[in-house]
């Protein structure tokens, strides 16, 4: 009785000691998932500590020097800081890699200058004093647990599938009809939003802001919160804050070398740890399970803050069962496939003084199975990048029943052009399980956007739904079902292919261009494979272009076959009229330089 | 003809910074954000050095150095490990940014948080007037310093095996890659090259602004990133050249009473360039690298 007396009476006075370290750690908190949308989109934003500034400053200043009630003040912070930061982001999101934390990093120092110059507005390195008002415990938690959930909702939803397929392989993302651009900005203004509402919050939890407070050294520590605690999982940046940020307080033996130790531990998590400690924290399980695994040298995919694993489904063993090419569904899809016309016009790709398509023209009509044959070089693959719209063309057009087609962007070739595709090497996006790996291709026909992902709206969930068994339907095509929920990059080489030809297929895509398709196989997996396209040209009727040098397989499978040379057009006809032609035999045989003979 | 004067002083600090950090950029394709630090340490290097009573030169010598050393470090205990492991894309920046944080702390204790300066007996005085211009002896270091360096960088990278391993790295990475390039031993020569300009360069600054201070490379670093961004990663010609403009648009706003905003503007001529042409004055353009 006297002991729960006893304690009561101490957690309140312990609360009240650590009041304000608390809600500063809720604001990191906040700030730190700021990070974790963007770096779960793949996009390496670091303006959070000079959108934090701005949110702060336009949140105090509109207090102090405009007398405004704390809540206006903070939203109107909230967009002040949220339109600065767009104004950085609008022009550089496109940009790639260093370019864009460039010029984030650049924007955060800038604000921190021009917070110590306007001096009649921020008061400079003297510090903007006079701010009033509190924002209490249950507001920063219910504004915590709505930036927690969002990121939860999110990562179920389509949009947090897509972010993570853009993560790890953006231009598949594109090429499955996934619209990187929009989704990219659309990580970029959530992260952002966030940062300038926590800067807000940090305002008026503080009292008192000086630019200093805003410079790399916040930068670094956001960093250290997001990255320790991991981005597997939304909950990693909320522990890494909730760990780190409170040091101060349980580590005093580290006195002033606190960033030491803080940059010691950025360092090794880093490198040791990439996944953060909530993946380390599964990890450790599945460590002690998959040891005898990890003998049969099957390296997953380098996780790293590119490619961190959204890391909930359990590895599977590396070695699954291939499957028996069972006799697939007669019918793939339901909908019917639409007839499409495809020609090429004088199309060419110039790299520099490198021809490497020179004026090809083609014509594919609807329903027909084109091989693309050809010595290496002669711009077989390039020829297939520039219809999927990978590649820009440097002349010539391509058009699709008589609709101009060249200058889309790959998502929409994808997924308004109905024209999907593999890749040489296969692309499953590593980390993502077969599943979300075919979802993915369907990702432009799935309904629903961040409103519908928060709120949960019935329509949404149902076109998921659909979605799924439209996945599954294509699995079992290309005799997958059985492994749906494993990791694709943990599938062996053969069976990766199969997956993303779901991912091609799911879509019922008029056209259909592989690069390759069976290469690497076995005579059995390419058989096997061989038998699952035929079905599939046969049930739905789509074009199928494909590029191989396996000439049996070739053989087997073109209607009629077109041989490239030194990026041009040598000839094209039956099997029977290509095996007899004499610059055939020449372009393969003939030059010195380029002795590959198809088996 | 002064204003001539102190770009191109002002502009061979920046130039001499921004070389090692474009070399390792544009080489090796990592934002080495502990340039920084390294630039201040070795500021407070010859702080030590001069106070204990040897030479300037002495002093600028032994910081380069230190700062040489200190870069070599920061790849053995933290990017070598991480390479090894496969760590690729951002993950060597954020590692480079602890390392920073790790020195800057440690700095910061030893200074105690206070801007130093160096003994002026330590110094060269001689101040030279041509016509109406002053040239004072510590701006022909500073210009003399600048020359050196890209005099050697030009020497290694035309002169040396290294130098055509470095430029195919630049070239093309993959293929770089693939015949086995660039190799730890290059790798370390780039460390070593980008500690020991950004030590010179800290030491130069030291002496021309008589003020060390455990936090003087962060200043460095947004001048780093525009003229990477101006110049385009991994050109030396450009990291000169853009340096040279940085410098005007500093000693331009400067005397046009914006000095508050200079870094605003360089920052805004970085995002415009981002935009106009991302490759910089000289840099390949996007569609030639992998």
């Amino acid at each position: 009785m006297t002991a729960t007396i006893l304690m009561a009476f101490d957690l309140n006075s312990w609360y009240l000691t650590y009041e304000h370290l608390i809600a500063n750690t809720v604001i990191y908190s906040i700030a730190s998932l700021a990070l974790y949308f963007s770096f779960r989109c793949g996009v390496f934003n670091l303006s959070t500590a000079g959108v934090m500034s701005l949110g702060a400053y336009g949140t105090g200043i509109l207090i102090v020097k405009s007398g405004w009630p704390t809540p206006v003040a903070l939203l109107a912070g909230t967009v002040i800081g949220t339109v600065g930061g767009a104004l950085v982001a609008l022009p550089v999101i496109r940009l790639r890699g260093h370019f864009l934390a460039i010029a984030t990093l650049g924007f955060a120092a800038v604000i921190q200058e021009l917070a110590g110059s306007f001096t009649g507005l921020t008061g400079g390195s003297a510090g903007l004093l006079g701010i009033t008002g509190t924002v209490g415990m249950p507001a920063l938690l219910i504004l915590l647990a709505i930036a927690v959930y969002a990121a939860f909702a999110l990562r179920r939803h389509r949009v947090g599938r897509a972010w993570d397929a853009i993560r790890v392989d953006e231009s598949a993302a594109a090429a499955a009809g996934v619209p990187v651009m929009q989704l990219k900005l659309l990580a970029f203004v959530v992260s952002t939003v966030l940062a300038a509402l926590a800067g807000g919050l940090f305002a008026v939890a503080n009292l008192v802001l000086v630019p200093q407070l805003f410079g790399f050294g916040l930068l670094t520590n956001l960093l250290v919160y997001t990255l320790l605690g991991g981005i597997a999982n939304p909950l990693g940046p909320v522990a890494g804050a909730s760990i780190i940020s409170t040091m101060p307080s349980w580590l005093t033996a580290a006195g002033a070398y606190l960033d030491v130790v803080t940059g010691v531990l950025l360092i090794l998590v880093v490198t040791y740890a990439p996944g953060g400690l909530v993946q380390l924290a599964g990890s450790t399980t599945r460590l002690v399970r998959g040891a005898a695994g990890r003998l049969r040298r099957r390296a997953p995919a380098p996780p790293s803050l590119a490619t961190a694993a959204p890391g909930n489904a359990a590895a599977p063993s590396a070695e699954v069962v291939v499957p028996k090419p069972s006799a697939p569904p007669r019918k793939l899809m339901d909908a019917d496939v639409e007839e499409a016309h495809l020609k090429i016009v004088d199309l060419a790709k110039h790299y520099g003084g490198v021809k490497s398509v020179d004026g090809v023209s083609l014509e594919i009509r609807p329903g027909e199975t084109v091989a693309l044959i050809g010595p290496n070089g002669a711009g077989k693959t390039t020829l297939l990048n520039c219809v999927s719209g990978l590649v820009r063309r440097t002349s010539g057009s391509v058009v699709v029943n008589g609709q101009r087609i060249d200058g889309w962007s790959p998502q929409r070739i994808a997924a308004e052009g109905r024209i999907r595709r593999t890749f040489q090497t296969p692309r499953v996006l590593p980390g993502m399980s077969v599943m979300a790996n075919v979802l993915i291709g369907l990702h432009a026909e799935i309904a629903g956007g961040l409103g519908s992902a928060l709120l949960r709206l019935p329509a949404g969930r149902r076109s998921e739904r659909d979605a799924r068994a439209r996945a599954m339907t294509a699995l079992e095509v290309v005799g997958l079902a059985d492994v749906a929920g494993a990791i694709a990059s943990d599938l062996p080489y053969g069976l990766q292919r199969r997956v993303e030809l779901a991912r091609a297929l799911v879509a019922n895509p008029s056209i259909l261009l592989l690069d390759e398709p069976v290469a690497g196989l076995s005579t059995e997996e390419a058989d096997a494979l061989k038998e699952i396209l035929r079905d599939v040209v046969r049930t739905t009727g789509c074009s199928v272009v494909f590029v191989d040098h396996n000439m049996p397989f070739v053989v087997d499978m073109a209607d009629r076959i077109v041989v490239l040379n030194f990026g041009r057009l040598l000839t094209s006809g039956t099997a029977a009229e290509i095996q007899a032609h004499p610059q055939v035999i020449e372009a393969y045989l003939g030059g010195a330089d380029h002795g590959v003979v198809p088996a | 003809m002064q204003q001539v004067v102190n770009t191109i002083v002002t502009a061979s600090v920046y130039a001499m910074f921004a070389l090692g950090f474009n070399l390792v950029l544009g080489g090796l394709n990592i934002l080495n954000l502990a340039q920084g630090a390294l630039f201040a340490l070795a500021a407070v290097v010859a702080y030590e050095v001069t106070h204990g009573g040897s030479s300037i030169w002495v002093g600028l010598v032994v910081a380069a150095l230190a700062a040489a050393a200190v870069s070599l470090a920061i790849n053995e205990l933290t990017l070598a490990p991480l390479r090894r492991r496969g760590g690729a894309g951002f993950l060597p920046m954020v590692a480079s940014l602890g390392a920073s944080l790790i020195i800057v702390a440690l700095l910061r204790e030893h200074t105690g948080a206070q801007v130093l300066s160096l003994p002026s007996g330590a110094l060269p005085q001689g101040i030279h007037k041509i016509g109406s211009v002053t040239i004072s002896d510590t701006q022909l270091l500073a210009v003399g310093a600048a020359a050196v360096v890209y005099g050697v960088t030009a020497l290694v990278l035309t002169r040396s095996s290294i130098g055509r391993a470095v430029r195919a790295t630049e070239f093309d990475e993959d293929a770089a890659r693939m015949i086995g390039l660039p190799t730890e031993s290059l790798i370390r020569l780039m460390f070593l090259m980008s500690g020991l300009f950004a030590g010179v360069a800290g030491v130069v600054t030291a002496i021309l602004y008589s003020t060390v201070s455990y936090s003087m490379g962060d200043e460095f670093l947004l001048a780093g990133f525009v003229v990477v961004v101006l110049g385009g990663f991994g050109s030396v010609p450009g990291t000169l050249l853009a340096s040279v403009v940085l410098a005007a648009i500093q000693v331009g706003s400067v005397s046009a009473g914006l000095s508050d905003y200079s870094n605003a503007l360089a920052f805004g001529l970085l995002i415009v360039m981002l935009m106009v042409r991302p490759t910089g004055f000289f840099g390949a353009p996007i569609a030639a690298r992998p």
